[in-house]
């Protein structure tokens, strides 16, 4: 079953007298319980695009329906917001309260959830991503990966259908990223929720169900991990570069020394590298 | 230009709270002309770090030399400073704030003594080196560029200013792979032609590819100090402290696990590849 279905999304905005077309006549579906990875160079429009999914960004042209909610109506849009929850790049500035429990709360206080539901909800939101024991913390007194992971739980807290992620791994350290990737991995495998990822480390695509490549405001390609990141000529026109255990395998390729396949990982690499033993 | 960190205090008023030391007798000595990256957890004090060594904030104790000069003292020419020290912070969207691109990139060169005609070129020059068509670019808002756009253009604008010592922290974060290649070579090649410049980054990767000096922190504390090869050579150390090595460097390290004989001191992709194609060709 769909849970996004966008034809002919067009994004345009002026800029000196002139139209920037952002998005042009874009297709997209996004099955429920996927995870989608949306990849493209800068300006291609992947942020534009994910903008649309929560209405961020008013539809100017197309049909998008998001949850079965049409996301052009403007009357449903705070119901399209609450199964639709979004992450930021920036941890810093998605905080509205000095106490993280507060913070987490916040959404749930807005769409009148009963009060006496709201602890049971964040408690259960901080445990998905293991933020539980910080119930009582500053936000601004914890790393980058634990930010956003309480970013995240105050999204969860409103038990949405879809999470949307915006690089929310870019400012982080290498321990933070991964705490923040094996939540969005648990969200997705365990609670089923719909994910839809931005990143421009190529090596996270990897995790995805479907990789979606954008390229001058529309889609280039979609399929799985293996069928567009081992296609280096996609990535290319794309203005991206595959993962390295790819790159590592063509350039091998050119001196005739040939894997049997060709590995998407680095432990997948190894293997290779170690059968030609 | 040469940096003297010595004997720095530094400490955040907590609040309520104890207030937070990030340094006690730190020291740092960077000489004219280097090529540095600074790697560390969150919270380990690169920030500050960066902001002490622009005089954006001043140390509690200890002395901050840019050019043997200190810049905390009394009667110190602050205008020396912020023309020779050029700081991209970590959000640029935090330092966009004018109507246009070009009124942007100019807000630097504003009371430089620079003719009209020198700001255009300057402007010119350095939105070509980020990538941009002037002409394009010039009228938009800042506001309406994209992530990546917006980082280019924070970037522009400090290099405008010619700075003899730039400084970058995390200036890679969403950048898509072809800019992030041309970041770094632009980086390269501004060190080349004298510029000091000081990479704070997580992307080892990066920082493998492209520094000749790389200093890990922790805790305040300069903790490895060295070139990136002998820095990665220890990927135990590097785990201990909640850093990545270089990727080639981790993959070397899983290969020389399994027993493939494999040289120690690989970080970069090329010195990978090399590796790997002696070692396939030999069998």
């Amino acid at each position: 079953m769909c849970m996004i279905s966008g034809t002919g999304i067009r994004f345009a905005y002026e800029a000196d007298g002139r139209l920037k077309r952002v998005l042009r006549d874009l297709d997209i579906q996004i099955q429920r319980g996927e995870f989608a990875v949306v990849l493209g160079a800068n300006g291609s429009g992947k942020s534009t695009l994910v903008k649309h999914f929560n209405a961020l960004l008013p539809l100017q042209k197309g049909e998008l329906t998001v949850a079965g909610i049409n996301a052009a109506g403007r009357s449903d849009i705070w119901r399209l917001r609450r199964v639709c929850g979004m992450v930021f790049q920036n941890p810093d500035n998605q905080f509205v309260s000095s106490v993280v429990e507060e913070d987490v709360a916040f959404g749930l206080e807005n769409y009148e959830v009963p009060r006496e539901q709201i602890p049971d909800r964040v408690r259960k939101a901080l445990r998905l991503v293991g933020m539980e024991g910080y119930e009582n913390r500053s936000p601004h007194s914890l790393s980058g990966g634990q930010k956003q992971r309480v970013a995240l739980a105050g999204v969860l807290a409103l038990e949405p259908d879809i999470v949307i992620l915006d690089e929310v791994t870019a400012m982080l350290d290498p321990q933070g990223r991964q705490e923040v990737l094996e939540s969005v991995r648990r969200l997705h495998e365990q609670e089923k929720k719909t994910v839809v990822m931005i990143t421009h480390y190529i090596e996270e695509a990897v995790l995805a169900d479907r990789v979606f490549l954008l390229g001058d405001g529309v889609l280039q390609a979609c399929g799985t991990p293996r069928e567009i990141l081992t296609d280096p000529q996609l990535l290319d026109k794309a203005g991206l570069t595959p993962p390295l255990p790819v790159k590592i395998y063509y350039d091998l390729y050119k001196t005739g020394i040939r894997l049997d396949r060709i590995p998407l990982t680095n432990e997948e690499l190894v293997e290779e590298l170690c059968q030609l033993n | 230009m040469s940096i003297e960190l010595n004997h720095i205090s530094c400490s955040y008023p907590g609040g309520a709270q104890e207030s937070v030391t990030v340094f006690d007798d730190f020291s740092l000595h960077i000489a004219d002309g280097e090529f540095i990256g600074i790697m560390g957890h969150t919270g380990c004090g690169k920030t500050t770090l960066l902001q002490l060594m622009a005089g954006l904030i001043a140390p509690s104790g200890g002395e901050v030399l840019i050019n043997g000069e200190d810049i905390n003292k009394a009667g110190y020419d602050r205008s020396i400073l912020r023309r020779s020290v050029g700081i991209v912070f970590q959000y640029p969207e935090y330092q966009l704030f004018e109507t246009t691109v070009e009124k942007d990139v100019a807000f630097g060169l504003k009371h430089s003594g620079l003719s009209r005609a020198e700001v255009r070129e300057r402007v010119i020059w350095a939105l070509t080196l980020m990538g941009f068509s002037y002409e394009n670019i010039r009228t938009r808002s800042p506001l309406t560029l994209s992530g990546g756009e917006k980082r280019r253009v924070a970037i522009a604008g400090v290099l405008a200013v010619k700075p003899d010592i730039l400084m970058f922290d995390e200036p890679i974060a969403g950048l898509d792979p072809q800019n992030r290649t041309a970041f770094l070579e632009l980086a390269a090649q501004l060190n080349r032609q004298g510029t000091t410049v000081i990479i704070v980054s997580h992307n080892a990767d990066a920082l493998a590819e492209s520094v000749c000096r790389l200093i890990v922190m922790d805790r305040g504390r300069t903790v490895m100090d060295g070139t990136p090869n002998s820095v990665f050579a220890d990927p135990v150390r590097m785990q201990e402290l909640h850093l990545g090595v270089s990727t080639p460097r981790a993959i070397a390290d899983m290969l020389a696990k399994r027993g493939i004989p494999i040289a120690p001191d690989i970080i970069r992709y090329e010195e990978l590849l090399l590796e790997l194609r002696m070692n396939l060709k030999a069998r």
